[in-house]
């Protein structure tokens, strides 16, 4: 299957109304970028006339796959989707640098240096090693790489998952798609919202799995992305079968298994599977009354910032942390204006991107630091590593938050027995 | 789109009023709603084209007997009586005031000053050919025939930019204003590296520009190196790039560098002026906690006895189930999608409303006030909790009458205030301020 055709009608509804171009963050900072239009919907339709690859790859690159056009085009035209289809065909010839394997299987990567993280991040910090891999490789110096945790999700949770046999019957059963954040730099992340789910009876699977073949898919080799994709739908599809949700706190692997592995990839058993994916702050605020209902949570009394991920947004779900945060007593929550952070998963790491990716997030950052929070909250791990960077704030995810006020509540009850 | 609408829903998630469609009229009748202390939501397939509009409102150019429009309160006070299926005839001059008052409160709470230049007639306002239209609440900005009623005037672009075409609007002026000196010029960009493929600035880029302060310094340098001094110009016209962000700034600005009076003349889409509309509107909801969900199309939905109990709604991957007291169709028409085609007959393809109008399309005939029928409070005819506003009404031609802006903005608020009068809202807000 050639993964990479584009068919007439993926373009021909396309008014020409530059709806996408007026939203698009980097033609915002990048005129030399082509845009939405001209490079999705018009771009789609030479090389559907022409049968012959792009001329201008080098500047669809300059594209970082926010999909906010596919988000706001009124005609249902999905210009980012295009445009990725047309770098496909335009690479198919070409040999993968070191840069992109390596920013396109954090997977690997990350088991690799899970093997010894505190002498990897020590390493990573240093400047002379950012230096050799902006000169050898053509990775930012002036990007830190996430730390790695000495102790992985799933290392964790093998041992969670034995300790808890012992315990109540549960009820219902979810499963955990973790990514590669939650696993090797975020495990707390993992552990929280495992937390979060069995307290109110839920038993959390983690299956089998591997990189969700995003960054793949964007720097390297699309049918090995869709291999990745391939065998992450064997592994998971044996649980929906069997009725179970699909939770993510990534909203990038989100987005993958709802749309790209549909549109782009069309496996089979991908349409099971998508309309069994939720993110995980959609989960709980639709799915566990328990938690939405009043007196829930315990108070945090802290000043929020919340930043809003591309990929969250384009999974048509509207904010659904929002909606969860603002249950939490005391909060002071502040929804940040729609702007994207800039950094789009591995594009900010990259070099000659790197100038860009600040000039896209550069209002963003700007409107956190007169907001002046006590900590920001977004979903995505690579945004948080973007934001944590360039405003010297500290970053967490909703869950994180979440589980905090959860703890609030329980020490709240504690409270109240003892006085008994 | 329709195989998929017999899928099961994911979940359910309940408000106490759904706006479908992110229009004007959708956004305008959440803004409205979200003040009564009701839960909205606005779901919608994309963002609308309220981004690609002049961001002028519109209210009615002439009847739809064809005659123009001296006094437009005495006029739609007549609308009640003669044509009283019209929507106009359904809300009355009052409720088209009380909107455009509020949106231009609304706007200027957040920066973005709009004007009605006079109450009861309309304004010619310059269009992007340099033509003249009549519009009603414009930005402040705007060029109108009464800013150009001077001896000379200069019409100034920047080289390169592809959405404005000076010398046209010159020539066009020319024909409007004989006694005007009406001249044109170029101004350079600033040059940068890899940036402005020659021929292929647009609008929104040098907009953003001109939020940046240093880089509006530069931009104001170079407009007032190319306006042509010896014809002693008093008006200067530039293309609606003054800021997106900061766009009252950038305009005070220049006004105060060049010394005398700029206005904006609307370009073409990505148009700067829609976008700044709708920017301002979405961020009123957005402090508001009104949810704008985009990719979010509304498949179809579930009604019994007259009553809409829910719409599915097609998010990524998976159906979502949206309940609310009130449904609004917001969805525009046949352009926009709230109407469509389905062998030759006009369909409203959600709740499958009645319309009018709805005869057979043909090129040589066709019905542009077919639409979705309703009664006196914009319900739709058998259903119970289901209202329309804007351009998927029946009983007008938008094209013809110049009307769609301002339909959409008063036929929002009739539909305010038939709510409120039904869930028993009262409160010091505007609308219940005796409006």
């Amino acid at each position: 299957m050639n993964v990479a055709a584009i068919h007439a009608q993926e373009f021909e509804a396309c008014q020409k109304c530059t709806l996408c171009e007026s939203f698009c963050p980097v033609l915002q900072v990048e005129p030399s970028f082509p845009g939405p239009k001209m490079a999705g919907a018009n771009g789609a339709r030479l090389v559907h006339l022409q049968e012959k690859g792009p001329a201008a790859v080098g500047t669809l690159d300059l594209c970082t796959d926010c999909r906010t056009c596919n988000l706001v085009c009124p005609s249902g035209i999905k210009p980012a989707t295009l445009i990725l289809k047309q770098r496909w065909q335009g690479r198919s010839s070409r040999v993968s640098i070191i840069r992109n394997s390596v920013l396109s299987r954090p997977d690997r990567i990350g088991k690799i240096i899970s093997l010894w993280p505190s002498v990897v991040n020590w390493t990573l910090k240093q400047k002379m090693t950012r230096r050799v891999a902006e000169r050898v490789i053509g990775i930012a110096a002036a990007r830190s790489f996430p730390a790695y945790a000495p102790v992985t999700f799933r290392r964790w949770y093998a041992r969670h998952a034995s300790a808890l046999q012992k315990q109540v019957a549960v009820t219902r059963k979810v499963v955990f798609f973790h990514g590669c954040y939650a696993n090797f730099n975020r495990p707390d992340l993992g552990r929280h919202l495992v937390q979060v789910l069995e307290n109110v009876g839920y038993e959390v699977i983690v299956p089998k799995q591997k990189c969700c073949g995003l960054p793949l898919s964007l720097n390297g080799d699309i049918e090995a992305a869709r291999n990745l994709a391939r065998d992450n739908l064997e592994c998971i599809l044996p649980y929906v079968e069997k009725g179970m949700p699909i939770v993510f706190t990534c909203p990038s692997c989100a987005s993958m298994f709802k749309s790209y592995y549909v549109d782009v990839f069309d496996l089979p058993g991908a349409v099971e599977v998508a309309k069994n994916c939720f993110d995980a702050c959609e989960f709980i605020l639709n799915q566990i009354p328990e938690h939405i209902k009043q007196n829930a949570f315990g108070p945090v009394a802290m000043k929020i910032a919340y930043h809003t991920p591309c990929h969250l947004r384009a999974q048509g779900i509207g904010t659904p942390a929002v909606e969860l945060l603002f249950l939490i007593p005391a909060i002071k929550l502040h929804v940040l204006g729609n702007n994207c952070c800039g950094m789009a998963g591995t594009y900010g790491f990259k070099a000659e991107k790197y100038d860009l990716s600040l000039k896209i997030g550069t209002s963003l950052f700007q409107e956190i630091k007169e907001c002046q929070p006590d900590k920001v909250v977004t979903d995505c791990g690579t945004c948080a590593l973007q934001i944590g960077e360039n405003t010297g704030y500290t970053v967490i995810h909703p869950i994180d938050l979440l589980f905090q006020a959860l703890e609030a509540s329980r020490a709240m009850v504690k409270q109240v027995e003892a006085a008994r | 789109m329709l195989k998929e609408s017999v899928q099961v829903p994911a979940y359910e998630r309940t408000f106490d009023i759904v706006v479908v469609g992110a229009g004007l009229a959708g956004l305008f009748t959440a803004a409205l709603l979200s003040k009564m202390g009701m839960r909205v939501a606005v779901i919608a397939k994309g963002a609308g084209v309220v981004v690609a509009s002049t961001g002028f409102i519109d209210v009615l150019r002439r009847t739809p007997a064809g005659e123009p429009v001296e006094d437009l309160k005495a006029t739609l006070s007549q609308f009640k009586t003669h044509w009283p299926d019209h929507p106009y005839g359904r809300t009355g001059w009052e409720a088209l005031a009380a909107a455009e008052n509020y949106l231009a409160e609304l706007l200027s709470s957040i920066g973005l000053k709009y004007i009605t230049p006079c109450q009861t007639a309309n304004t010619r306002a310059l269009t992007p050919l340099g033509t003249l239209k009549q519009t009603h609440l414009l930005p402040a900005s705007a060029a109108t025939t009464e800013t150009l009623k001077k001896k000379s005037v200069a019409v100034i672009s920047f080289d390169g930019l592809l959405d404005f075409n000076p010398s046209l609007v010159q020539s066009n002026l020319a024909g409007l204003f004989p006694g005007t000196k009406i001249t044109w010029a170029l101004a350079s960009l600033p040059q940068r590296k890899g940036s402005y493929q020659s021929g292929n600035v647009k609008s929104l880029t040098i907009a953003r520009e001109f939020d940046d302060e240093e880089q509006r310094e530069i931009l104001i340098k170079s407009l007032k190196e190319a306006i042509p001094w010896r014809e002693k110009p008093e008006v200067v016209l530039v293309p609606a790039v003054l800021g997106l962000k900061k766009h009252f700034a950038s305009w005070q600005a220049l006004r105060k560098h060049l010394g005398m009076e700029v206005f904006e003349v609307p370009v073409l889409p990505p148009s700067v002026a829609g976008a700044r509309l709708f920017n301002s509107l979405k961020s009123v909801l957005d402090t508001r906690k009104v949810p704008v969900n985009l990719n979010c199309q509304a498949l179809s939905a579930g009604a019994a006895g007259g009553e809409v109990k829910y719409i599915d709604v097609a998010s990524e991957g998976k159906i979502i189930r949206y309940r609310a007291r009130y449904f609004i169709l917001a969805t525009g028409g046949l352009i926009g999608g709230g109407l469509i085609e389905v062998n030759g007959q006009l369909c409203e393809p959600l709740c499958y409303s009645p319309l009018t109008g709805a005869f057979r399309l043909n090129y040589q005939s066709f019905v542009y006030n077919a639409g979705v029928a309703v009664d006196d409070n914009l319900r739709v005819q058998g259903f119970s909790n289901l209202l329309a506003c804007g351009r998927i009404l029946g009983g007008y031609n938008p094209y013809y009458e110049g009307c769609g802006n301002g339909i959409a903005l008063a036929t929002a608020m009739k539909i305010s205030t038939t709510l409120e009068g039904e869930t028993g809202h009262e409160c010091g807000c505007y609308s219940c301020a005796g409006i």
